[in-house]
């Protein structure tokens, strides 16, 4: 018989990473209050991805997405980052189902949408999509 | 042997997951009968361990952070449940493993560039405020 090692509670392993992504949540609801990324000089950082390369990666305009978002303006939210603002509540539904929260109505639907190859093929195609200079495509790029 | 539900790596002899607390049934055939030459194996599906594959991490990391950390994560992250299918939960694990390393490199990546950046616009603007 091995060493005995005291079981950690599941719940405890499984809210934690929940509760760290809630309290950044918070603090950077806060943060947006009180800080504007549509500022020349803004305090908050721009996307080092955009400013090394010039291209726009997954992320860029998240933050000012979510400044949109949490000031009501959902048009130049989308505006921003059409993606972040469509995945959001899918996200925030997959975090809470890692974190052991149950609920049998959705289960079919988070068993699809927690299928791991949908989401690369979106990302790594909106990567490339948005940083098409021309038409439909250029909607996909903060403007 | 493999918890069953949560797919922790466990003692042989352990009666409780480590991670879990979950009771363990250990898989005693080989135990009971260690003379007996190899049976065919009875033909009932082998119940498949749950194993987290991070994906919301790499998805967030993806969305908040730069690019490439995030999409590795979500490769490992789309390793894991083939794996689990195949029946290599070693393996599973391992590749759950990677993309929660990933989402912590790109994470950890992403803060320390942000404070950077707040530290230099600090100084920036202290260096403009005194001129």
């Amino acid at each position: 018989m091995g060493a005995i090692v005291l079981p950690r509670r599941p719940e405890q392993r499984h809210w934690l990473p929940l509760a760290a992504l809630i309290t950044g949540a918070i603090g950077g609801a806060l943060l947006l209050r009180n800080a504007n990324p549509y500022a020349a000089h803004s305090v908050l950082p721009p996307c080092p991805f955009h400013a090394l390369t010039g291209l726009y990666c997954p992320g860029c305009g998240s933050t000012r997405a979510l400044y949109s978002l949490l000031h009501g303006d959902l048009p130049q939210a989308l505006a921003m980052n059409p993606l972040l603002v469509i995945a959001l509540p899918w996200v925030a539904l997959m975090a809470l189902h890692a974190a052991g929260w149950r609920l049998r109505v959705l289960e079919p639907l988070l068993r699809s949408i927690e299928r791991p190859l949908p989401w690369l093929v979106v990302l790594l195609g909106y990567a490339l999509l948005r940083n098409l200079p021309f038409a439909p495509f250029t909607l996909l790029a903060p403007h | 042997m493999y918890c069953n539900h949560c797919g922790a790596a466990n003692d042989n002899n352990a009666r409780q997951c480590v991670a879990c607390g979950q009771a363990l049934q250990a898989s005693s055939a080989d135990i009971t009968n260690p003379i007996q030459p190899a049976a065919p194996p009875p033909a009932a599906p082998v119940a498949r361990p749950h194993v987290p594959n991070n994906l919301v991490w790499a998805i967030l990391c993806t969305l908040f952070c730069c690019l490439p950390g995030g999409i590795v994560a979500i490769v490992y992250a789309a390793q894991v449940d083939g794996k689990v299918a195949a029946g290599d939960i070693a393996g599973a694990q391992a590749s759950a493993r990677n993309a929660a390393t990933w989402c912590w490199v790109s994470a950890g990546c992403g803060i320390v560039l942000c404070v950077v950046y707040v530290c230099f616009y600090i100084f920036f603007l202290g260096a403009l405020a005194n001129h």
